[in-house]
Formats: structure tokens, sequence, C-alpha cells
């Protein structure tokens, strides 16, 4: 099949720098997906497991939460990818 | 006003799905594959030529364990420089005004050299945090602020870039704006800002690749550290 001899040509030539040369790049960019998770999920995925105080403790991780209040002559920050929620619960 | 003139840097989305993944792309469709044989074609030889000149100039301070990073210097610098300047073009949008996707690069990036520098040579990149001859009663207090200027690293490079290309478009569209809403009733002052807007897109071309540059120049100066 044409694409898995491509992934196949591209990974022969690609594997010695993602496996031995760039190892440590690896961490920041798990750390990186980490941050990135609870900065836009964060406040979301705990408002269905704890309870309201923890929920609200939440907002602190999500950036995105720290603007529900915020009126909108003040602007959106410029890397968020949807409008901010309207309501601390869904 | 306010809301209008942030408007350009809200990440674009489709129904939903996020744009920035093809504009991410864009690059990728642009530059010419590697030609199976001997000699290419002028377009392709002028490429190879330029990123081989650039590594050349990128690594010849460092040694040899630090050579590995050659493609991937390479890959950024024309990835961030097309980045750039596609997004001088009227009604695209420019991935690098994002500070997501800035710190994205710069935070893994910074954190390999100073992973590689502490799993070499230890002793080394400890060495690095208390500059030569310093006095004994300032020692603690350089370490300290030697640390910061280290972690501060990637926040710079990131919002750096940001920064740069956030202001470049900003004046750009202000100065536009001013010229489009002068031209019928003050031609004169119109034509003053369409002159000021002729200027500053030619700076904005030159900080879109010189930002890309510095941006490369100084990962590969952290490499340098810890090689």
């Amino acid at each position: 099949m044409p694409a898995g001899s491509a992934f196949g040509n591209w990974w022969s030539l690609m594997r010695p720098y993602y496996t031995k040369a760039y190892q440590e790049m690896w961490v920041g960019i798990g750390i990186m997906t980490v941050l990135y998770y609870k900065v836009s999920y964060g406040a979301a995925s705990l408002n269905k497991v704890c309870s309201k105080r923890l929920t609200e403790l939440s907002l602190f991780i999500s950036v995105r939460d720290l603007f529900i209040n915020t009126p909108k002559w003040f602007g959106y920050p410029i890397f968020f990818y949807s409008e901010p929620k309207l309501s601390l619960i869904n | 006003m306010t809301m209008n003139l942030f408007n350009q840097f809200l990440s674009p989305t489709f129904l939903g799905l996020p744009l920035i993944a093809i504009a991410l792309m864009a690059p990728c469709l642009l530059y010419p594959s590697p030609a199976p044989w001997w000699q290419s074609n002028r377009w392709t030889t002028l490429q190879n030529w330029f990123i081989g000149s650039f590594i050349k100039q990128i690594l010849s301070p460092i040694n040899t364990k630090g050579h590995s990073w050659a493609l991937l210097l390479a890959t950024l610098m024309v990835f961030l420089i097309t980045l750039n300047t596609l997004g001088l073009l009227p009604y695209t949008f420019t991935p690098t005004t994002q500070l997501s996707l800035n710190m994205a690069f710069a935070v893994p990036l910074w954190l390999a050299t100073v992973i590689m520098g502490f799993r070499n040579s230890p002793t080394h990149a400890l060495g690095h945090l208390l500059p030569e001859g310093t006095p004994t009663p300032l020692v603690p207090i350089l370490i300290i602020i030697e640390s910061i200027s280290l972690l501060i690293r990637p926040l710079a490079l990131g919002v750096r870039l940001t920064a740069n290309l956030t202001a470049g478009h900003l004046l750009i569209q202000l100065v536009s704006s001013a010229a489009f809403s002068l031209l019928l009733s003050q031609t004169t002052a119109a034509s003053l800002a369409v002159g000021l807007l002729l200027l500053l897109t030619i700076l904005e071309v030159a900080v879109a690749m010189i930002q890309a540059y510095v941006f490369v120049l100084l990962l590969s100066l952290y490499l340098q550290e810890n090689v």
C-alpha cells in the first residue's frame, strides 16, 4: 500500500533521530502536552468528578475560565480557540 | 475598536474545526522535495545551497556531538521563516502570532539542551550558573540570578517571536485602517499613510526573517553551551 510504504520509508530515515538524537525533546513535549491539557480542559474535566470547591480551585489552572466575568471591552486573549464559557457549572 | 484590532489574531475555525493545522502544513507544500537524481533543477539547487550555507554558519561553533541537531535547526528555520513571511500576505493567518505555538517550540527545545547538558557533563552544566572570576561575597546572589536567567530563556524565546510579529501586524492594520478611512476626505494624509505603510511592510518582511533567524540562533547558542 503506498501510504504504508511512505510511512515505512519516512520512519527508516527518521528513526535514529527520534529514538537516539532527540531523546531529551520528548520530556519537554510531554510537559507541554500536560500543560496545554490543563489550560484547555482542566476545569471541565474536574467539574465532573470533584466537588464545587475543587472545581472553583481548578479555575486558577484554566486560564480561559479566568475571563468569564471580564467585561467584553477588556478584549480576549489571542490564544483562545473559542469563546469562554458563560457559567461556572456546565 | 480594540476588539476589531485583535480579531485578526483569533485562531481560525470552520464549523468548530481549527484551521491552524492547515496553516501549519502550508510550508510543507511550498518547497520541492529532494530529487533522486544527481543534479536537481535551479530551484532545488538554490534551496539546497541556502540550507547548506545556513547550517554551516549555525553549526560552525558547535562541536560534533551537537551536529545531530542540524536537521532540526534547518527545518525550524525554514518553517518559521515561511510561516512569518506567508503571514504578511493580506487575509492570511500567521500561526507564529500565537504564544501557544511559540512556547511549544521554545520549551521542549530549550529543555532538551538543558537535559543534554546535565546528562553529558553535569559539572560543566552547573558551572554555567557561576561566571568565572566572581568575587566570593557575590557568589550566592549570582547563582540565583543566573538560575533565573536560565529559567526565563524559553519564555523570552517564545514571547520575543510572538510580540514582534503581533506588534508588526497590529501596526500594519492600524496604518492601513487610517489610510483607508482618510482616502476620500484627506487624500494627502492618506498618501502619507500609504507611504508609511510601504516602509512598514518592508520592515515587517525583514523582521519576519530576522526573528526566525534569532530564534534558531539562540537555540544553537544554548546547544553550544550544553554540548
